[in-house]
């Protein structure tokens, strides 16, 4: 017959041995999940070095004085279909990409940084734009010149 | 890379390691780990602040190397005038019971886990997550690619969405490594993160050891490091996890402060609550708590021991204030809230339903664990009772700093300029994260150990028994 204090001592032995046991495959789970998203093969196949690499060409259009530039992107066009969070991302590693050039939305300045992925926003620039150049970098991509202010 | 990243944070650490040995005079074996562990947050928060005003009262960008080995060497000269330098600690005295072992095992297992996926992490995500790429790592960014003219940093030009008035213990580390290694590496950040991480579980386990047993201390380590959140805000080089360190590092060194009334600890108490403030405006309601409790707990003890807390505070604050007023930022929480529209929220019900409904839900998910881990610890700890240990009334204070950060962020909730449902999503894990660690180690000190439990009842005699 197994004592009072006995039963207790193996509860707690299995309540001991449970936690460690449940932290170990936990902690496995959490590790073997972060390997299997590694890919050795492609080590810069991130999406901020895939987005730097898509916006390098901005920078390389760009004049060395320039400190701020806009940016305008699907969410501007009325009536347009899009992703918020996307959208929202893309806007942030463009302005990490950018630093120390600063990247404000809009179309105020004289250069913008234009990312589009549907067709039809000439259209949306010609409206609100009296005036400007524009010039396709790749991937939806586009670096704008306001002609006049 | 990765060494090449830490080299530019080890002499932070040895000094850091050495304010802990110089403010606190206990040769108790277990303290020399948890001196070590308290150096990590010492030492980076010392060389954040001060790297930042090198930054506004002197030209360039370079001595963050400099200024970490003038530190560690002030500290060294300190030390030996004190005849402190020999480390005579009596680690021999340590004694490990089979059941220590096991567990002691079960951790490094974890540890090394922890490790491996902080290293795959900061390979498949090396600039971090978003948080990083839109303030933390951005903030690096700006600065050290802007040179001299880094003040530029903080234009009212750039979009508000950047917070541009959080605090820069984190961005200041990234800017000093890359700046010591004239290059952008961005193995820095995530080398910073890998050490707060240890440091957290560090500071966790070696206190444990130090007021329990190895055991509880190896148990604590186990549920901490296996945490999925833990290790993920880790890997997203965010200040979510060096803020946790902070207020744990905090909480410890004031429970062990009232146990020993000890000005030094309360210094380093100090320290830690100061540089949690210079981590994430988050930190400003805990120092403010840190110094109104350290107030109730020691007045009646002399106010030379109150002033050592306060005092420690002194960089940090001075930093932060010095931040705030050479390069003000609207906080946005704060703009665009008026006393008429905070009283209007603080009386708005639905606002309080709406945030126990969250808070519910992710109480229900607590770390992501894949079970309630909340649960798993209500039923662990009934099954093993509670610990009766003469520091158990240093206990309720401990108690009381997580309820009252926890209200503080309540609070923060409950007036909150933005969409309050968007706030909750996005912030709510990763505030109870910031307390988790605090709420873990309470956990521990107030259950059972599980010493003695595989062991014959003429077992080997354990320290701190």
């Amino acid at each position: 017959m197994v004592s009072r204090t006995q039963l207790l001592k193996r509860l707690r032995q299995a309540a001991v041995v449970g936690l460690v046991g449940l932290s170990l495959f936990v902690a496995y789970r959490n590790t073997s999940s972060a390997m299997a998203a590694w890919n050795p093969e492609q080590p810069d196949n991130n999406p901020v070095d895939r987005w730097e690499k898509r916006i390098q060409p901005v920078r390389n259009h760009l004049p060395e004085d320039v400190t701020l530039v806009g940016y305008v992107a699907d969410w501007d066009i009325p009536d347009s279909e899009y992703n918020p969070i996307d959208q929202d991302a893309e806007y942030v590693l463009t302005q990490y990409a950018m630093a120390p050039i600063m990247v404000q939305p809009g179309l105020e300045q004289e250069w913008i940084i234009a990312n589009f992925l549907h067709p039809g926003f000439e259209a949306w620039l010609d409206q609100s734009l009296p005036s400007y150049e524009i010039k396709s970098l790749g991937f939806g991509i586009y670096l704008i010149q306001r002609m006049s202010p | 890379m990765i060494l090449e990243s830490l080299s530019t944070f080890v002499l932070a650490w040895a000094a850091g390691a050495g304010v802990a040995h110089l403010a606190w005079r206990s040769l108790n074996p277990w303290s020399l780990p948890l001196k070590i562990f308290l150096g990590i947050g010492l030492g980076l928060g010392m060389t954040s602040c001060l790297y930042f005003l090198r930054l506004v009262f002197f030209p360039g960008q370079d001595g963050y190397l400099l200024l970490q080995g003038g530190i560690f060497f002030i500290i060294l000269i300190l030390l030996y005038l004190q005849k402190r330098l020999s480390l005579d600690f009596p680690v021999r005295s340590i004694s490990f019971s089979k059941t220590s072992i096991l567990f002691g095992l079960a951790a490094i297992v974890i540890l090394a886990l922890a490790l491996q996926n902080s290293l795959v992490s900061a390979r498949i995500a090396p600039h971090g997550d978003y948080d990083a790429h839109a303030i933390w790592n951005l903030r690096a960014r700006f600065i050290y690619r802007l040179g001299d003219e880094w003040q530029k940093a903080f234009s009212p030009a750039i979009n508000r969405d950047f917070h541009m008035d959080y605090p820069l213990l984190v961005p200041m580390n990234v800017t000093g490594g890359w700046n010591t290694l004239n290059e952008e590496v961005t193995r820095v950040p995530a080398v910073q993160a890998m050490l707060f991480l240890g440091g957290l579980a560090g500071v966790m386990f070696s206190t444990l050891a130090y007021v329990r047993s190895i055991g509880q201390g190896a148990l604590a380590v186990t549920v901490l490091l296996a945490t999925p959140y833990i290790l993920q805000f880790s890997s997203f080089q965010t200040a979510d996890i060096p803020l946790s360190y902070f207020f744990l590092a905090s909480a410890v060194l004031l429970f062990l402060a009232v146990y020993e009334t000890s000005a030094g600890l309360l210094f380093l108490c100090g320290l830690m609550a100061g540089l949690s403030a210079w981590t994430k405006n988050e930190g400003l309601s805990y120092a403010l708590i840190a110094a109104v409790t350290g107030l109730f707990l020691f007045y009646k003890r002399g106010w030379r021991n109150y002033a050592s807390l306060l005092g420690g505070m002194a960089l940090p604050i001075l930093t932060l204030l010095v931040f705030k007023t050479v390069l003000p930022g609207r906080n946005d929480l704060l703009a665009g809230n008026g006393l008429f529209e905070i009283l209007r929220k603080l009386s708005d019900t639905d606002r309080y339903s709406t945030i126990f409904h969250y808070l519910r839900s992710e109480l229900a998910v607590l770390g992501g664990w894949p079970s309630s881990i909340l649960v798993i610890l209500a039923a662990y700890g009934l099954i093993m009772g509670t610990n009766r240990s003469a520091r158990n009334g240093q206990i309720m204070w401990l108690i009381w700093i997580v309820v009252a950060q926890f209200l503080a962020y309540f609070a923060i909730y409950l007036i909150t300029p933005n969409e309050l449902e968007w706030q909750l999503m996005y912030s709510m894990s990763r505030l109870l994260i910031h307390l988790f660690p605090m709420a873990l180690l309470l956990f521990f000190l107030v259950v059972r150990t599980p010493d003695g439990l595989f062991e014959s009842p003429t077992g080997a005699p354990r320290l701190n028994s």
